[in-house]
């Protein structure tokens, strides 16, 4: 007696399969969202035909396989995607990883000089208004808007050395690394004595001031360097990362704005030389000697950072002149494939 | 400071060895131009199912060799009623050629030292040990 196949025996076959080729569907939908694990310009020349290959292999392992070897294939084509993406983004250096960082260290350190003016303004107010008073400290998330703020130009400066170190074609660029270890160590040591001392900056400078008439000639010109680089430091510094988080955007725009800011910044500068330094109030308090070792410190560290601030308008109009080297190095086509030079002759 | 213009296939003839990826692609372009998935189905073919050529691999590969001039895209579709237009043919190039000669001596001169220090055994040149299972 010939086995008369039952309905079920008769589509179980084809249910099987046609399960198979939704998972094979899904497999390659899935496939397709794991392709962006390669960088853009991988995708761009071969994500389509990755997603073909992977398609027609799908298809065929589930019509000779069924299930188990749909599973096998993906495994495989998993291990596979992971390792070449892996490679790839290696290979490349990972610049989108690095303009990634340029763009948000930039509008990091905008947003720190927001804060930092912001929290600074309602600061001095509060110190001005509770501190007569009582003695009572301004609330707590008021004093945390300084830590913040320098949390945020921390990151800033890190950009603005990455941004620098870019241009100079080296990561790790001696000169940059150094300033920046100065400027990180300022910051700290700010935070740690302005937190100390339970007073604000702006209370710094006026002690400073006060001092100034009953120290010594050196130490006076220290005091009033110290005084100059806690008071214009810091508006400095939030002035140069906000010109460079402008710089970041890399818009027309941004940049004529980040220019107009620089030449605002050092005029300003010099306003502030010309005149707290000449400030007759100032000389009057302090005497002759004090007067010398004032104007002594003033004009090593106004000249200094009137200096650095040059030097730093000429990078940062630079980095805002120049076009970013090779903006995306993944972009860029491959060689011409046969008989191209790819070794041109120098002189 | 003056210095040689090489040629890419100049480099590629003097290249290092070359991955068992691309000594498979040359192999499975050497008779005909392939698309990405006949490529693919080719290793497969040939190594006997051995070597399994992902398609991150290939492409890799592809991007690779198409870089040193070991291989070139093809224009020309052999049916273009029947494919899919959307797929891209690669053909080898005489830079390819001459890497997959180069590929092949230094692999021949290895199994003869394998053979020499019995390693392997002597199967004659028919029976001569395959590429795959190779990664």
């Amino acid at each position: 007696m010939s086995a008369t196949p039952t309905r079920s025996d008769d589509h179980t076959p084809s249910h099987a399969g046609a399960r198979s080729e939704q998972f094979a569907s899904l497999a390659v939908s899935v496939y397709r969202i794991l392709l962006l694990l390669y960088p853009k310009s991988f995708r761009r020349a071969y994500a389509a035909q990755m997603a073909q290959v992977f398609a027609a292999s799908s298809r065929k392992a589930s019509r000779e396989g069924g299930a188990l070897a749909l599973a096998r294939l993906c495994w495989f084509t998993l291990g596979d995607l992971l390792a070449t993406a892996l490679a790839e983004r290696l290979e490349l250096g990972m610049p989108g990883t690095l303009r990634a960082l340029y763009r948000t260290s930039g509008m990091v350190a905008m947003t720190g000089v927001a804060v930092w003016i912001l929290g600074g303004s309602v600061l001095s107010v509060a110190l001005a208004l509770l501190n007569p008073a009582g003695n009572r400290q301004p609330p707590f998330a008021v004093m945390m808007t300084m830590p913040i703020a320098w949390l945020f130009f921390v990151i800033g400066l890190i950009g603005l050395y990455a941004l620098l170190a870019h241009y100079r074609g080296a990561l790790i660029w001696l000169p940059g690394t150094v300033a920046l270890c100065a400027v990180l160590a300022l910051i700290v040591a700010t935070m740690y004595w302005t937190y100390n001392s339970q007073i604000g900056v702006q209370s710094f400078g006026a002690a400073t001031v006060v001092n100034l008439a009953q120290a010594s000639v050196v130490n006076q010109a220290l005091d009033y360097s110290a005084y100059v680089v806690m008071n214009q430091a810091y508006p400095a510094l939030g002035l140069a990362l906000f010109v460079t988080g402008l710089l970041t955007l890399r818009t027309p725009a941004t940049r004529l704005a980040a220019r107009t800011l620089l030449v605002v910044g050092a005029l300003g500068m010099l306003y502030y030389f010309f005149t707290d330094m000449g400030a007759p109030s100032l000389l009057r308090n302090t005497g002759t000697p004090g007067a010398l070792g004032m104007a002594a410190g003033a004009l090593v560290f106004f000249g200094a950072w009137l200096v650095g601030w040059l030097l730093l308008g000429r990078w940062l109009w630079r980095a805002g002149a120049t076009p970013v080297a090779n903006p995306d190095p993944a972009v860029t086509p491959p060689p011409t494939p046969t008989g191209a030079n790819i070794t041109p002759a120098r002189e | 400071m003056t210095r040689k213009v090489v040629s890419l296939d100049e480099r590629a003839g003097d290249a290092a060895p070359l991955t068992p990826a691309m000594f498979h692609i040359l192999l499975a372009l050497a008779d005909r131009e392939r698309h990405g998935y006949g490529v693919k189905q080719e290793v497969e073919r040939a190594s006997e199912g051995a070597f399994q050529l992902g398609p991150g691999t290939l492409y890799r590969s592809i991007k690779q060799m198409l870089a040193l001039g070991l291989i070139e895209e093809s224009d020309e579709r052999p049916d273009p009623e029947l494919d899919d237009e959307r797929r891209r043919y690669y053909r080898i190039t005489s830079a390819g050629r001459r890497a997959a000669s180069a590929e092949e001596q230094r692999l021949a001169r290895l199994v003869s030292v394998a053979r020499a220090r019995r390693l392997l055994a002597d199967h004659g040149e028919a029976g001569a040990p395959g590429l795959g299972g190779v990664r």
